[in-house]
């Protein structure tokens, strides 16, 4: 049983209980002891993944040992729960230990100050791989997971990530972003196309390669379509494309903005920019842009909105008091109240998964930054500082990680940390010139090639 | 569309030549709301034929002239052609996160309503631009704004609204690549083509 077996564990695996009772906790809204989610992740687990031992097969295949190491590795890492042991300190040759419980030495993995260890084997059989994987606990040396997975070997990457996945579900209660995409724009062809890449910023795929200029992607709750303005006919228009077969639609493209299109969490419907009146309202569209509902009427900017996770709020962005500001939209009460009040240039506002927090970004001291916010107006934070500026956040699906881009090195490009602002990274991409705007996919069911 | 601008400016010429009597042939160029590639493409030849056309007949009625009148004429041309200039290369300027028109840009926008008032063949496009600070959308809403605040500006000054669209490029466009103010500066503005 989940909560008795953690409740002898060190500090670090309260840690997880503390967030498993969060996750499966029901409380009622506006509730504050959620927060803290934040605090406990600051101590990452010590978990140790030594290289996989190869069953035999073909020996060609031996070389993948070290780099399925690596993909869990990587994975684990990036999910910022876990401070990876370094291979290079390990007792045993990988090769020569076993991977079932009884022929594991604890004592050893103990001293090397791993509280988490994942033991796997695998064998080849043409384009066939049949692997094996262990989760122990050391210090309490047990078997926590055990998974056996009989794929293609070009699947290598992806059935690691599977268990990746299963990992972090056995250990926080909720499934891992291993499946995840992200979207971004990108003008490496000198022109400013959308992009996607795997959570990790890995395999990189161009979506659109029209040569005009396209902005703003933004996933639907299902991963199946993404949405996105662009200038292919010589106006801001917004398209839908399906990220997996290209085919794309046009779907509003009233003269004036068709801007900044963000899909509602139900689907079937999306929140945008139209400036067709003369001045940029928001607008509630179907998806083949039929105006469902005026949201907003007044003579300001009103852009840039993001929906609460049951659908029922905007949080976007107005300069109806003079400077742009984050305002909440009651979407059927239509009421509005605004949020920020601190400095005088608040944009991009990003809702939490859990609708807990509003992440946006601020103009302070001439240099922008991500602030935290709950919708309730308190418990401001900033996250960055210092260095550059950082814009546009946006959550992982799991709303552990923000993604957002930052110039702190130059060219703006994609960065990375803990929802608490902790572990900045830079996202490793193989793509030159500037990455901007980017937007996390939920977690997805079917995979793009 | 540089180039087809250039030859519909050699058109505007064409048209100038009748004004002053030079020519009595009347040849306008007319254009359509959302003009195709190819109309495009034949609206570029058919300019470039008149303004050919233009030319030559510019060279035999200058013969024609005596020596004051065609320094007169010269002079008259050359003003005419500076005001076109003006026009599409004199950008309006807007302060940061604004887009209230500020005297000069008024002043500004007086000479390219005067300009489009005597030239009701020209239609124009306003470009709305913003600098690179803050977010991509709101800038694309703010350029919107400000195209729309230069385009509100010439059709109180007598220019029928249905001859001037408008278009926001954001931050997209920058002329200015510099992290300083004189640059921003740049950056912030409507600008004019004509189409």
């Amino acid at each position: 049983m989940k909560f008795c077996y953690f409740r002898n564990l060190p500090i670090s695996l309260l840690c997880m209980l503390i967030l498993v009772l969060i996750i499966f906790q029901v409380r009622p809204a506006g509730s504050r002891i959620y927060i803290d989610i934040n605090s406990p992740l600051q101590e990452k687990i010590p978990i140790a993944v030594p290289a996989f031992r190869y069953e035999g097969g073909e020996l060609a295949n031996k070389p993948l040992a070290k780099n399925m190491a690596d993909i869990l590795s990587n994975a684990l890492s990036f999910s910022g729960f876990f401070q990876l042991l370094d291979p290079a300190v390990f007792l045993e040759d990988p090769d020569r230990m076993g991977i079932e419980k009884e022929e594991i030495k604890f004592s050893e993995w103990r001293f090397l100050g791993a509280d988490l260890l994942v033991r796997a084997s695998y064998l080849v059989q043409g384009e066939r791989f049949e692997l094996k994987i262990n989760l122990f606990d050391v210090i309490h040396q047990k078997l926590l997971l055990s998974r056996t997975y009989n794929s293609s070997v070009i699947s290598v990457r992806d059935t690691i990530l599977r268990f990746a996945d299963e990992l972090m579900l056995e250990l926080t209660g909720e499934l891992g972003i291993f499946h995840t995409k992200l979207a971004f724009v990108g003008d490496a062809t000198g022109k400013k196309e959308i992009y996607l890449a795997d959570f990790d910023g890995s395999n990189i795929r161009q979506l659109t390669n029209d040569r005009s200029m396209n902005l703003s992607p933004n996933w639907s709750a299902d991963g199946k379509q993404i949405s996105f303005v662009g200038y292919k006919k010589g106006n801001p228009d917004i398209y839908t494309i399906d990220p997996v077969s290209k085919a794309m639609e046009r779907i509003s493209m009233r003269p004036g903005l068709n801007i900044a299109p963000a899909y509602h969490p139900n689907g079937g419907k999306l929140a945008a920019t139209l400036s067709f009146t003369g001045n940029p309202e928001l607008y509630l569209l179907d998806l083949r842009g039929q105006i469902l509902k005026q949201l907003t009427l007044s003579w300001s900017i009103d852009v840039s909105s993001s929906w609460s996770p049951d659908g029922s709020k905007l949080a976007y962005v107005s300069n109806r008091a003079g400077k742009p500001q984050i305002y909440l939209l009651d979407v059927d009460k239509e009421t509005t109240t605004r949020l920020t009040f601190e400095g005088d240039y608040n944009t991009s506002p990003a809702w939490s998964p859990r609708g807990d927090r509003i992440l946006y970004s601020g103009l302070h001291n001439g240099k922008f930054n991500i602030f935290m916010i709950s919708p309730d107006g308190r418990e401001l934070s900033q996250l960055t500082g210092g260095e550059g500026n950082n814009e546009d956040p946006c959550w992982s699906p799991d709303g552990r990680l923000v993604l957002f881009q930052s110039d702190r090195n130059g060219t703006p490009t994609l960065w990375v940390m803990q929802a608490n602002g902790t572990d900045q990274r830079r996202l490793r991409l193989a793509l030159g010139g500037s990455h901007a705007e980017p937007d996390w996919s939920p977690r997805l069911t079917r995979t793009a090639p | 569309m540089q180039k087809s601008t250039a030859w519909i400016l050699g058109a505007l010429m064409l048209a100038m030549l009748l004004v002053l009597g030079v020519s009595c042939a009347k040849k306008t160029v007319t254009m359509e709301a959302e003009p195709t590639e190819e109309e495009m493409a034949v609206e570029g030849a058919a300019a470039q034929q008149a303004a050919e056309d233009a030319a030559a007949r510019r060279e035999a009625e200058l013969a024609k002239m005596s020596d004051a009148e065609r320094q007169r004429h010269e002079a008259a041309m050359m003003a005419e052609e500076a005001r076109m200039r003006a026009f599409v290369e004199e950008n309006i300027h807007f302060d940061f996160d604004k887009y209230d028109l500020k005297p000069k840009a008024m002043m500004s926008l007086d000479e390219k309503a005067a300009f489009l008032r005597e030239h009701p063949e020209v239609r124009v496009l306003v470009e709305g631009h913003c600098d690179d600070r803050g977010t991509n959308e709101y800038n694309l809403a703010l350029g919107d704004r400000r195209a729309n605040s230069a385009k509100n500006y010439l059709v109180r000054s007598g220019v029928a609204d249905s001859r001037i669209t408008t278009i926001s490029y954001g931050e997209e466009q920058p002329l200015c690549m510099e992290q300083a103010e004189s640059c921003w500066w740049k950056n912030r503005r409507a600008q004019f083509q004509v189409r």
